[in-house]
Parts: structure tokens; C-alpha cells; sequence
């Protein structure tokens, strides 16, 4: 029997494991073969569709508009499927969700758990929570038995073990598995299929997450391409789906253009191998399937994010293109950023999710390049939310001295033009006199020194623009001035000034 | 277990979900007609062919029930049983079956003790299904749950037979879910799309087929 | 955040220089380049001596309300402007797309802002997309190969990718290559570069790398900021490639021994 640690939120530690990330060769060469995959499998995915921005614009606005009206909308799903005898629960937080998955276990005799891939369990940390109830729980994605099994996190959204090479894998099936060591994804795949048969038939209760939640039918749509989840919901006697309120979407159609959008943003794939649409227990008729369906629709955070500026981040469909694009993620892979999600959105969820404290380096891990919002199949606008939080954490007093003391300085200098002239011809001064023979500067002090740790930096012309275009045009030099912010309110009012002479 | 249990948390989130000004009230109404994700110009089953064959399915192009029928038996091959929908699009298939010392199983799991029926059908290796359609331009094929159309058959063996009656071709996901998907959500409890083999790219995204569900997927048009 | 500001025409307008003040203070050639582009072009550039930064890197910090005091100083430096043109995406973005979710709550401010932002464009954008022109009528003295780095907020705030292709396509004497990994961010940042210098360090890694990989005499990009990043990443790997402003290709001023486009080589 597998015991899953708990893990603990280390957002915090952001830069140091980043910087062991970057240093680690044979995750660099995981990381650069799957974000490669990824990129230009949705390059070409996307790539082949009848409007790419059109279809963008359409699955955007249907996120939006389920979100709007969220609460209508999980009513009518709970309605619908509770008409298909289903048993809809509701669950507060990651506690409140177990706790009622333990409940159902033992309510239904269950010893054994098959387990499909879902992001909502890895936040609750549900196998954990299930083991430490005396029962069995097995996950049946390749990639998530691996990580459980090493008892680890996923790297990744879609690709749990992008991190991992094959002899890793390998070495952990000979330690867990006790099969010979091989270096071949099909001989090990092969024994993972043969180990996790033998897991599906004898389990009792299979959990599964769901990609959308359809409330115009009262559908779990849940996409796959190894079948284990259809496999989670088939055959053990009970399923339970555990659900993020945020996965309801209004209709069918919305549901036709969102499980494409998020195929192609996520591997490529026109549709995975299996879209399952589920609906309900066995109907009378029907020769198989579960006896008792259960859907737990988990808040966890997200009703609250809902009434914020960042209602945006609930629009997300996972489908991690952000995630291979981010030239962030590229280089540090998933574990660095400390929690479930990783990458740019989960540089923004894990802060919302998991207080901004506790992962108050994440928002700042963005060049703000853009990358993420321009492939993101619903268009979240990452970098303005990543913006926010910084701001967020300006405002509660979450940043270092140094930071604080440059930024106050640079907007008296900047808000002044006398002050801004000074500065600069005073940069100049002092980067001409410490420049290198090559005319660069190699060391520069306190903060700016974790620039020269791997740049060169260049000195400040000994003559400015705004100088040699005075020279150039004749104007006379004007008084320097100084002026005080905060006394003008209207931009077309010049107000009196201090002069100062330089 | 009684779904009010859950009351107090349930009317706490959707109070607090209505507690706030709905975010996104400017996002852009829902369209009269959706933009479809792809279009086909041309022929049906040849795009659906093409579609599936890239992902590395067979698609056998028969001119009759009989020669349908031979197709299905040259993919059994030396094989002594296997898996089969009670009610197949394929009229005499069983008979020709039996008559050939293969054995149609038509598997039955439901109520409590499942394990023994799995043990003994999990060794099967092929799986005979029919089609409720066929979408052309993802080379997929929908498979609605009801009586005498189970899910083992498609997700159990290694290799899945799907019999398709050629006017059960659609051009796209969008045009069967509104002539067809909609209501198998609305009045059936499962349906599954597939859309070709199982599959697994997790360790160093190389591709392996077959890991949990079927590796080879034909479908035997007619 | 995104609301309609109208973008009146700037033809036959009067041409303001936002220099920018890294450009004004590290790269004032850069800003000269400017200049003679759009006097080539017949245009009166007026240089508002009052302006000093976009604020931006207040702003990218989180320290919203010191980004709002640098902010309302541009406002002012440009009050009596009609059209102002600056050689960088990154400060046009910050002022088209920032300012309004600044000032969104002003009253005071707001219409000024709204004037301000309509009337703001990036050097390539304002050639091609304002005035039409893509041929600038220069011809290069020796033929020289170049490849270009989408500078990211040009790229994909302002959608500056064709302009200054279609600009550097018609300057004579002068090759295009593809860079590798040409629209990938190379590491900058503001202040992320100095904050978390590893991961800046490691993309300005994999930016060098594809540098490495290509057959161009120059690189040429948009931003000054890009251009301070990579040519310091190649300055301390004692490469002798350097990144050159895209203002200095369309000014004539660029050759094959170009290097950074600092005043100490000129």
C-alpha cells in the first residue's frame, strides 16, 4: 500500500528551487523536449481550425458568461443531475471535500480506490486524507502513479511527470514494482497497464475529476487519452467526481467549442482519445456501470476569488499552454513553484488560493512577456493579474526594504525633471569612473549587483540625449526645476515650482 | 446518503457567490450560431478515414453485410471468444461467429461483486461494438450507453471492432451534438467519444498505445 | 485592462519625442536616430524637456501611487502635445495600456489621459501604421545581414510584428534572417532581472543560444531594454555580436562592426 506524504506549500522557497532547477541538466533536457512538444503542438492544433481568434473570442466569452452567472447555473446542474440520480454534495474546503469522500467510502463498504487525474484532489490533497482513513486509493494515470508512487507532486497540469526521464522511471519500477529495469516507455507503460488491471478489478470506488460541467444536461464531460478514467467510472460499483464550482459552463455548444479549444491547447490533439460525457448511475438497461454516482462540488477558495478583480482566473480550462510557453517555466519546471499549479496561472491561483503570503515570490516570477495570455485558448490577461498582485503585495507591506527604498527614490526623480537630470548625470559620472577596460560595467552595488552577477551592464552616456539635443537645436539651457508632486491636480495647470540650480 | 447534508455548505457558497456584483456582466452574449471549430468540404468518410488513420486507426470500407462480416472474422483471427454488444448493427455476425468456434460474450457487471465477471472477461482480446455516429473532421466515434450497448466491450480488450452503418456520419463534434448529442446527454447516463487508441505520452512524451484502454481501433464501415 | 480610447490619424500632426529615459540616459544615439527618422520623413520633432519615464518600472513593482506621480509627470511633459512617438513598445504599452487602469478613477486626469493615450505610438508603428510608410529610402553602404527580436510588449501589446519587418525589408543593401526563437522573451523584465537574476539569466541563456545559432551580422530590436539585457549577456560571454536599436538600421547608421549602440563606439 502506497502512503502519499503531505505536501507542503513552498512558494516561498521560489528562487532558491528555481536556481537548483536551473543548474539541474537532466531536468533541463525533460523540460526543453516536453514545453517543446507542447508549444508546437498547439501551434499546430490551433493552427488548423477555421478562425483561431474567432474561436478564442467564442470560448472566452462562454467562460465569462458561466462565470457571470455561476450560481444560476450550479443550481441548474445540481437540479439536472440530481434528476438522473445523482447525489450532488456540496463541499466548503479541502477538509469539508475528504471528509465526504471518506464518508461515501464508508457508507458504500469500500476498501479499494481507483483514481483518475484531477487537479481539484492534488488541492485537497485527498489521497493522503484516504489512506490516513485505513483505505486503499491507487491513481491510474500513468503519469500521477508515477508521481504517487515517488511521492511527489506533478510538474506539470497536463504532463505530470514532464520532469522525469525514462531511468527514473525505471528505477522507481524495479524499487516499487519489482520489475526488471528497462529504459523503454513501451515495456514500462506495458507494466504499469498490467499492474493497474489487477487495481481496476478488484477496486470498489473509482474517483475522477471533470474538465466541464455542463448544466443545460446535467453532463461531466471528462477528456483522457489513456482511458483510466473511463475505466475510474465503469467499473468499480461507485463513482465520485469531485468538481471546482468553477467548471460549469452553460450549454452544449458553449461545451463544443471549449473541450476543442482545450485539446488543441494542451497537446495538439483535435479531441483526446476519450471525451466522456457522464450523466448519471447505470440506467436499468444499460448491461454496465456505476450503481451510485456522486458529485462533490468543491469551493475551496473560489467563490471568494469569484467577488475579486481576479474573477478572471476562474475562467481557466487547464489545458497548461501557459505553462509550456512561459519562458519562466522553461527554465525552472513545475516543482519550483511549490504547489499544485504551476506556471504562470499558478502564479496567480496558488497566491489567491493559498494566501498571497505564502507565495509572495510568484507573482514577481514573470518577465511580463505576455506569452502566456497570447496562447491561452481563453485569453486570461496573466501578466495584468500578475500586475495586480504585485500590487497587492505593495499595498499589505509584503516586499523587501531595498526594493521599497529604490522605488520611492526613482518616482521623487522621476516625478521631477530637475531631480531626473541630476540623477541621471550623476549615474554618469559614477558608471564612467567604475567602468572595465572594455568600457562596461562588471560589479555594480547592492541590489543592482544581482544584475552584474550574470550581465554586463552598460555606463550612462557622459552627455544625454536631452543635452546634446539642446547643443543641437540651441535652446538655451533652461533652470533646472524641481517639482513638488502632489500640488498640481490637473495636468493643464502648471503650478509654481522650486528652481534648483545644478 | 442524502443529498441535504450538505445544505449549510451548499447555501453558503451560492450566497456567497450572490453576496458580490456578478463579474464579466459585459462579456459577449451567447452567439444565434456558433462559429464550428472545423468544417469539411467534400466527402464524409474520406475525411473520417484519414482523420483516424493518422492516429493510426483502420478504417475498412465494405460494400455489405457479408463482406462486413469476413472483415470482422479476419481481425479475430485464431481468437476463441470476444466481446460483443447484445445488439449489434450487424445482422448474422453472432451466427457467423458461432459457426466459426469463436465464442460472443456479452458482459453483464452490475450490482456488487464485480471482480469475478472482470477476472474472467479481462483476458479477452477483442471487442465488438456498434457506432451511434461518427464525427468526420476529429475522426471520431460516439458510443451512447443503454440496453444492450455496454462500455466494457469498447474499453476492456486490446482491440476494438466499431461496426459503422454509413449513414452515421456527421461532418463534425458541433453537428452531431446538435442533431444527436444533446439528447443522448439528455435521456442516457453515458457517452463516450474516441477518438482512436488509448494512449500515454507521460514518460519523455513518447507515445505508447494501448495503456489502459484498446491499442488498435478499426471500424467497419458498411 | 481594455476600454476604447480612439486613435485619431497623426498625419500632418505635430511629432513629440518620448525619448525614453533609458534611451535619453544610456542610448541618447539611439534617440538621435529617431530624430533624423522622422525628419527624414519631412516631420518638425519637438523634444518636450519636462518628460523623464513612462513609469513603468514603478508600476511592473507593484508601487502603484509612485507610478501614478511619474505617470502624471509624462502628462504633464506633453500637455501641449499632439502626437507623441517614442523608440520603445514597452513604454508605449505602459502608456496605452496602463495609464487608463491608472487614471480610470481620476476625474481630473482622465480626459487628459484619454488624449494622451489616443495620440501615443511606437517608432515603427507610427511609420507604418500611421503614416503608411515602409520604405524609409535607405540604402546601406555595405550589404549587411541582420535578424530581428520581437521585443515582447511591442509584439503582443501593441501587435508589432509585420512593422518593423515590413520597414527593415525595404532598407537597401540589407538581409533578413529568421532568428530562432525570434518572439521569446529574452529575460528583461525590469526589475525581475535584478529580483530573480538565475531565472533572467537563464532565458538571456537561451536567447545567446539562438544569437549563437543564426547568420546575421547584427540583431536588431525595438526596445532599449532587450538591448541592455542581451548585449549585456553577450558582453560578459565575450561575444562579439551585439543588438542595435531598430531606430539607428533605419537612420543608415548601422554596420557590420556595429556594436552596442552606446555612445562609447561612436
Amino acid at each position: 500500500m502506497i502512503h502519499t506524504p503531505v505536501h507542503t506549500n513552498t512558494a516561498n522557497h521560489f528562487v532558491e528551487s528555481a536556481t537548483i532547477a536551473i543548474s539541474d541538466i537532466t531536468l533541463q533536457t525533460a523540460l526543453d523536449r516536453g514545453t517543446t512538444r507542447g508549444v508546437n503542438g498547439r501551434i499546430a492544433g490551433m493552427a488548423e481550425t477555421t478562425d483561431a481568434k474567432a474561436l478564442r473570442a467564442q470560448a472566452r466569452a462562454a467562460r465569462l458568461r458561466a462565470l457571470h452567472n455561476l450560481p444560476d447555473l450550479l443550481e441548474r446542474l445540481e437540479t439536472k443531475l440530481t434528476e438522473k440520480g445523482v447525489t450532488v454534495l456540496w463541499a466548503a474546503d479541502a477538509a469539508e471535500c475528504n471528509q465526504l469522500v471518506i464518508d461515501i467510502a464508508r457508507e458504500n463498504h469500500v476498501r479499494k480506490i481507483a483514481k483518475g487525474k484531477s487537479m481539484a484532489t492534488e488541492e485537497t490533497q485527498l489521497n493522503h486524507a484516504l489512506e490516513a482513513a485505513g483505505l486503499e486509493v491507487i491513481e491510474t494515470d500513468l503519469g500521477e502513479f508515477i508521481v504517487q508512487i515517488a511521492g511527489e507532486m506533478p510538474s506539470h497540469i497536463v504532463f505530470p511527470i514532464l520532469h522525469k526521464t525514462r531511468e527514473q522511471v525505471s528505477d522507481l519500477f524495479v524499487d516499487k514494482l519489482h520489475m526488471p529495469p528497462s529504459d523503454d516507455p513501451a515495456t514500462l507503460t506495458a507494466a504499469a497497464r498490467v499492474y493497474m488491471r489487477d487495481q481496476f478489478i478488484s477496486a470498489d470506488m473509482g474517483i475522477t475529476g471533470a474538465n466541464f460541467a455542463i448544466a443545460e444536461t446535467g453532463t461531466l464531460a471528462v477528456v483522457s487519452n489513456e482511458g483510466n478514467n473511463r475505466l475510474c467510472s465503469s467499473l468499480p460499483r461507485v463513482h465520485v467526481a469531485v468538481v471546482g464550482i468553477e467548471k460549469v459552463i452553460e450549454t452544449v455548444e458553449d461545451f463544443g467549442v471549449l473541450v476543442q479549444l482545450l485539446t488543441r491547447s494542451a497537446t495538439g490533439q483535435k479531441l483526446t482519445s476519450y471525451t466522456h460525457l457522464i450523466g448519471g448511475p447505470a440506467l436499468p438497461g444499460d448491461p454496465d456501470g456505476p450503481e451510485h454516482v456522486y458529485v462533490i462540488l468543491l469551493d475551496n477558495g473560489r467563490a471568494r476569488i469569484h467577488s475579486t478583480e481576479y474573477a478572471e482566473s476562474l475562467a481557466c480550462i487547464r489545458c497548461g499552454a501557459c505553462l509550456n510557453i512561459c519562458p519562466v517555466y522553461q527554465n525552472v519546471g513545475g516543482h519550483a513553484y511549490g504547489w499544485v499549479y504551476p506556471g504562470p496561472i499558478g502564479a496567480i491561483v496558488t497566491p489567491l488560493l493559498g494566501g498571497i503570503h505564502n507565495a509572495a515570490p510568484l507573482p514577481h516570477a514573470s518577465s511580463l512577456c505576455g506569452a502566456c495570455k497570447a496562447a491561452c485558448p481563453v485569453d486570461i490577461d496573466i501578466p495584468d493579474m500578475l500586475l495586480k498582485l504585485r500590487g497587492d503585495l505593495v499595498a499589505e507591506g509584503d516586499t523587501s526594504a531595498q526594493v521599497t527604498v529604490g522605488i520611492k527614490g526613482w518616482a521623487v526623480a522621476m516625478g521631477s525633471p530637475a531631480l531626473y537630470e541630476l540623477s541621471g548625470r550623476a549615474a554618469a559620472l559614477v558608471t564612467n569612473a567604475i567602468k572595465g577596460g572594455d568600457g562596461q560595467l562588471h560589479r555594480l552595488p547592492a541590489l543592482l549587483g544581482h544584475w552584474t552577477q550574470n550581465r554586463d551592464f552598460p555606463p550612462f552616456a557622459p552627455k544625454s540625449f536631452r543635452q546634446t539635443w539642446r547643443e543641437k537645436n540651441l535652446t538655451p539651457q533652461p533652470p533646472l526645476r524641481n517639482h513638488s508632486e502632489g500640488e498640481s491636480n490637473s495636468p493643464a495647470v502648471s503650478t509654481e515650482r522650486d528652481e534648483v540650480k545644478l | 446518503m442524502k443529498s441535504n447534508r450538505t445544505a449549510a455548505t451548499r447555501a453558503k457558497i451560492l450566497d456567497a457567490l450572490r453576496s458580490n456584483t456578478a463579474p464579466f456582466a459585459d462579456a459577449t452574449p451567447r452567439p444565434d450560431a456558433y462559429l464550428p471549430v472545423t468544417r469539411v468540404e467534400g466527402d464524409l468518410l474520406e475525411r473520417f478515414t484519414t482523420e483516424l488513420e493518422k492516429l493510426t486507426g483502420k478504417v475498412h470500407v465494405l460494400p455489405d453485410s457479408e463482406s462486413a462480416i469476413q472483415c470482422v472474422i479476419d481481425i479475430l483471427g485464431e481468437d476463441k471468444s470476444a466481446l460483443v454488444w447484445d445488439d449489434l448493427p450487424l445482422p448474422g455476425l453472432n451466427e457467423a461467429l458461432i459457426a466459426r468456434g469463436i465464442t460472443p460474450i456479452m458482459p453483464n457487471l452490475r450490482g456488487d461483486s464485480r471482480s469475478d465477471v472482470l477476472n474472467q472477461i479481462e483476458p479477452v482480446r477483442v471487442g465488438i461494438t456498434g457506432a451511434d455516429a461518427a464525427l468526420a473532421s476529429t475522426g471520431t466515434l460516439a458510443l451512447v450507453t443503454r440496453t444492450g450497448h455496454g462500455r466494457l466491450v469498447s474499453l476492456l480488450p486490446r482491440v476494438h471492432v466499431a461496426l459503422l452503418p454509413r449513414n452515421r456520419l456527421y461532418p463534425n463534434l458541433e453537428s452531431w451534438l446538435a442533431e444527436a448529442g444533446r439528447a443522448a446527454m439528455l435521456e442516457t447516463h453515458n457517452t463516450v467519444l474516441i477518438t482512436g487508441p488509448s494512449r500515454t505520452s507521460d514518460i519523455e512524451m513518447q507515445t505508447i498505445l494501448g495503456v489502459h484502454g484498446p491499442a488498435q481501433v478499426h471500424v467497419v464501415v458498411f | 485592462m481594455t476600454i476604447d480610447i480612439p486613435r485619431p490619424s497623426p498625419k500632418g500632426k505635430k511629432v513629440s519625442l518620448f525619448v525614453t529615459c533609458i534611451v535619453d540616459m544610456i542610448y541618447p544615439n539611439t534617440g538621435m536616430a529617431a530624430v533624423e527618422v522622422l525628419e527624414r520623413l519631412g516631420l518638425t520633432v519637438d523634444f518636450p524637456t519636462d518628460q523623464t519615464c513612462c513609469g513603468q518600472m514603478g508600476f511592473n513593482a507593484g508601487y502603484r501611487a509612485d507610478a501614478k506621480t511619474v505617470a502624471k509627470q509624462f502628462m504633464r511633459a506633453f500637455r501641449d502635445s499632439e502626437v507623441i512617438v517614442a523608440p520603445s513598445g514597452s513604454c508605449v504599452s505602459m502608456v496605452r495600456h496602463f495609464y487608463p487602469e491608472l487614471f480610470a478613477d481620476d476625474p481630473d486626469w482622465r480626459a487628459e489621459m484619454e488624449r494622451i493615450v489616443g495620440n501615443t505610438w511606437e517608432l515603427t508603428e507610427f511609420l507604418v501604421d500611421g503614416l503608411g510608410v515602409t520604405d524609409m529610402g535607405i540604402q546601406l553602404e555595405q550589404p549587411l545581414t541582420v535578424a530581428l527580436h520581437d521585443a515582447c510588449h511591442g509584439l503582443r501589446m501593441l501587435e508589432l510584428g509585420t512593422q518593423p519587418r515590413a520597414l527593415l525589408e525595404h532598407v537597401g543593401n540589407l538581409q533578413i534572417v529568421d532568428l530562432p526563437g525570434a518572439n521569446q522573451c529574452c529575460g528583461f523584465g525590469g526589475l525581475f532581472a535584478v529580483k530573480m537574476p538565475e531565472v533572467s539569466g537563464a532565458m538571456l541563456g537561451d536567447k545567446i543560444k539562438n544569437i549563437d545559432a543564426v547568420a546575421a551580422d547584427v540583431i536588431v530590436t525595438g526596445d532599449a531594454s532587450c538591448l541592455t539585457q542581451i548585449n549585456g549577456g553577450l558582453s560578459r560571454n565575450r561575444s562579439a555580436r551585439r543588438v542595435v536599436h531598430i531606430a539607428e538600421v533605419l537612420a543608415g547608421r548601422v554596420s557590420h562592426d556595429s556594436h552596442a549602440s552606446t555612445h562609447e563606439h561612436r
